[in-house]
């Protein structure tokens, strides 16, 4: 057998045993037995690495299971909801005793782990949860501060954007690329998505309070389900290459939205578009070194540590009508993708008593069961929330550097 | 449905190929290929790889075995006092099983 079938295996399992295991390999005589044989250890040893996340797997399947059985059964149309029968009741208990039990083995776990009692072979997420400072900064991402975990000094300017100087043709060096470095969680993006997420129930319970109807139409939804299955396969895979190949940025990819950076493109993605008509109005009425001004702040809130310093005295009117003309296109499509951003969060909060209605779920996708659809919206909400997140770093980015590149031509000091 | 009875080192609760290689390893410290031979020259049946290195990982993280030094990728592995112990009480076991079975199967 080829010797490469140990990539199979746990990265922490290999260090202990790949040696052993591949020179075993390249004397064993290549047959589908001992290729299935293979596999089966090492999905086996996948499934010890990952204890908290099997057990997880496990749980879901199993309440799926009971939910898939219910149904056929016809104890229930749908959901697991006002246990009216002793059928119903013991339908609600089975399905929520794998979750619960899966709920407890993690929070056991984690206790073990915290006391010491486990000895984890996987090395923690290094994360870094930021305290904002009087000043609005994050205050391990200031430059030259040093991590939690006694990292290296973050650079003085962790972001691709680089300051107007850099952008008008110097020679200095370009700033670190994003994800190289432990990402920097921001407990105000953390806690705006709570509080959507909150917002949400809150909704969904309203929802479910004031909705006398529950009949359910039964509408088909297997062409939704097929779709979200197949998306979620394809991300799956996409997922495990790229974390494969580059494990730091596949990390700060999906960790992005609620990092400081992330939180500040946000913020930038839903003032982009008013405060781009009101440079149009100030270009308008000829108030350049306002423009410039607002330009100013807007590259340094992005920038993290560099920023242009400027009055914008020499400001063309070309230019700033050009940001300003520029930032009303991508206005629209920013505010879009921060609306995606921040629908996700609410629109998981509002399922979890929402769809104890089963004409929420009978039409929804994932439906008609409860588990399906929450699976589903939640599935949905991490596609919109990444991709709105990269959609608005990319843009909000392109802006800023537009910017720099036109306050470079004047007065500008890196 | 008879529940197996803990053992020592739980050796009970995984089976057959954790007891073929503490069977092998019990003869001296071999690699993996080499109990793979043992085990098919004395008992005639074959371990796959990934089932050895299966076994193996388990019965070093239970301690039953450990593995010992090499200059070769192909490390050796020694069974271990608490090994000796567990093989030691999982054979008593089954010999009484064995030896009851044989008895009754004897009978006309």
């Amino acid at each position: 057998l080829n010797p490469r079938w140990v990539r199979l295996f746990p990265r922490t399992w290999r260090a202990e045993y790949g040696d052993g295991l591949a020179a075993l390999l390249e004397e064993t005589p290549a047959s589908p037995a001992a290729a299935a044989d293979v596999v089966r250890a090492a999905v086996v040893a996948h499934g010890w690495a990952r204890p908290v996340a099997c057990t997880w797997v496990a749980a879901v399947l199993a309440a799926t299971g009971v939910e898939v059985l219910a149904l056929r059964a016809g104890i229930s149309a749908n959901i697991v909801w006002a246990p009216t029968t002793i059928e119903r009741a013991a339908y609600l208990v089975a399905f929520l005793a794998p979750l619960v039990a899966g709920f407890a083995f993690t929070v056991e776990r984690s206790r073990r782990h915290r006391s010491g009692a486990i000895a984890s072979d996987r090395i923690m997420s290094p994360l870094i949860v930021s305290r904002p400072d009087a000043a609005g900064t994050a205050g391990s991402d200031r430059p030259g501060a040093v991590s939690a975990r006694g990292a290296a000094p973050i650079p003085a300017n962790p972001d691709p954007i680089r300051s107007p100087a850099m952008v008008s043709g110097s020679s200095s060096p370009r700033a670190a690329s994003p994800g190289t470095g432990p990402a920097v969680l921001s407990r105000r993006a953390m806690g705006a998505f709570g509080g959507l997420f909150l917002v949400g129930v809150v909704y969904g319970l309203v929802q479910l309070l004031t909705d006398q109807d529950k009949t359910s139409s039964g509408a088909s939804v297997a062409v939704a389900n097929a779709i979200h299955v197949v998306l979620l396969l394809v991300v799956a895979f996409l997922t495990v290459l790229f974390g494969r190949r580059r494990p730091a940025a596949a990390r700060a990819f999906w960790l992005a939205p609620f990092t400081e950076l992330g939180w500040r493109r946000l913020v930038d993605a839903w003032l982009c578009l008013p405060l781009a008509v009101a440079e149009l109005g100030l270009v308008l009425i000829g108030q350049l070194r306002l423009v410039a001004r607002i330009e100013c702040q807007r590259i340094r809130r992005m920038s993290v540590g560099a920023a242009p310093v400027g009055d914008g005295s020499t400001f063309s009117l070309a230019g700033a009508l050009d940001v300003a003309i520029s930032g009303l296109v991508s206005g629209v499509v920013l505010l879009l993708a921060a609306y995606a951003v921040g629908w996700a969060p609410l629109r998981v909060g509002q399922q979890v008593f929402a769809a104890l209605d089963p004409d929420f779920t009978h039409g929804a996708w994932g439906g008609p069961s409860y588990l399906g659809t929450l699976l589903a919206h939640c599935f949905d909400a991490v596609l919109f929330l990444q991709l709105g997140t990269a959609l608005i770093a990319r843009l909000s980015m392109g802006r800023a550097r537009q910017s720099a590149r036109a306050l470079a031509s004047v007065a500008v000091q890196p | 449905m008879t529940k197996q009875r803990p053992t020592v080192g739980g050796l009970g609760r995984f089976g057959d190929p954790g007891v073929l290689v503490l069977l092998s390893l019990s003869a001296g410290p071999r690699h993996g290929h080499a109990i793979i031979v043992d085990v098919k020259e004395q008992f005639g049946i074959q371990l796959g790889p990934g089932t050895l290195y299966g076994s193996i990982a388990k019965l070093v993280r239970r301690g039953l075995i450990a593995p010992l030094p090499s200059e070769d990728r192909r490390r050796p592995y020694g069974i271990t006092e608490a090994g000796r112990a567990a093989l030691a009480e999982y054979l008593e076991t089954w010999s009484k099983v064995v030896q009851v079975g044989n008895v009754r199967l004897a009978r006309p």
